[in-house]
């Protein structure tokens, strides 16, 4: 691993680090708000270390859905990696264990900054660790943010997690089987919500999305 | 790939299904003030702006409607 890697791949990633400070302290300004104790929040983020399943797992947790539900949701959003993490390190002359540490501190943020290298491997690294530091950091800091919130309503708090989720789905790319996929979860969550448990919903819009992307 | 493009399908589904269930309490929907909130959280994705400037909008103007209401 060579220190001109690490510091390219920290340099590259330098300007998104205060959006990625902003959005880790409204997470975990949000979970605290939620009811998740700051160790919880600042643990999930250093550890997870994705939005999404995050937000995922918080919108569970709030409906008292089931750990399982959690974890299935979360892993489904990232279940994409398989194939970002297969490609970021395809030219890596790592080793095998490097390259797949390496990857997990991967992110489409890192990625996107790193990917026109031609040996990403320790600047995607670099800017992994920045990445990485900066979401835990603000996280910390949005706890405490959190606290002063409180657990009430008010203000309109509770339109935070669907314009979350909604945000998440629109900013993306604007793939035409994406909207097609997003129409069939969300009539797959309005038919399950009446007869299932929390969280429910959501796996199921999940699993029939993929059966029915196999036979696209 | 089929099975790699398949899987990618799950993220948008996935998105669209949590914010439908947000509106869900239990086996039920409540559909209020919140849902003008999404909408302008929406058009801030849309515009391609920060998440927390959609989160602040949705917020903000949901608080608002439920001031004027």
């Amino acid at each position: 691993m060579t220190r001109e890697g690490l510091w390219l791949g920290a340099r590259l990633m330098a300007p998104l680090a205060p959006s990625s400070v902003l959005d880790g302290i409204l997470f975990g300004a949000l979970a605290v708000a939620s009811g998740m104790t700051p160790g919880v929040a600042i643990v999930l983020s250093a550890t997870a270390f994705s939005g999404s399943a995050q937000y995922a797992t918080l919108a569970i947790f709030r409906e008292h859905g089931g750990v399982g539900a959690a974890i299935l949701a979360a892993a489904a959003l990232n279940v994409r990696y398989l194939a970002i993490s297969a490609t970021a390190v395809a030219n890596s002359t790592a080793s095998r264990w490097r390259r797949a540490a390496s990857c997990l501190l991967l992110t489409d943020e890192s990625w996107a900054v790193t990917s026109h290298l031609e040996d990403s491997g320790d600047s995607l690294v670099g800017a992994g660790l920045v990445d990485w530091s900066t979401w835990t950091v603000g996280t910390a800091v949005g706890t405490l943010v959190g606290v002063h919130i409180g657990t009430s309503n008010r203000f309109g708090l509770d339109a935070a997690f669907p314009a979350i989720f909604a945000w998440l789905l629109l900013s993306g790319k604007p793939w035409r089987s994406a909207a097609a996929a997003a129409i069939v979860g969300a009539l797959v969550a309005v038919a399950l919500v009446p007869i299932s448990p929390p969280g429910v919903p959501v796996l199921g819009a999940g699993i029939v999305a993929i059966v029915w992307g196999l036979f696209q | 790939m089929r099975l790699t493009r398949a899987l990618g399908f799950a993220v948008p589904a996935l998105l669209a299904a949590l914010v439908v269930t947000q509106f869900a309490d239990g086996t039920r929907f409540v559909l209020d003030a919140r849902l003008a909130g999404v909408a302008a959280a929406a058009v801030v994705a849309i515009a391609r702006r920060p998440l927390l400037l959609a989160v602040a909008t949705a917020v903000a103007s949901t608080a608002l409607i439920r001031a004027l209401t």
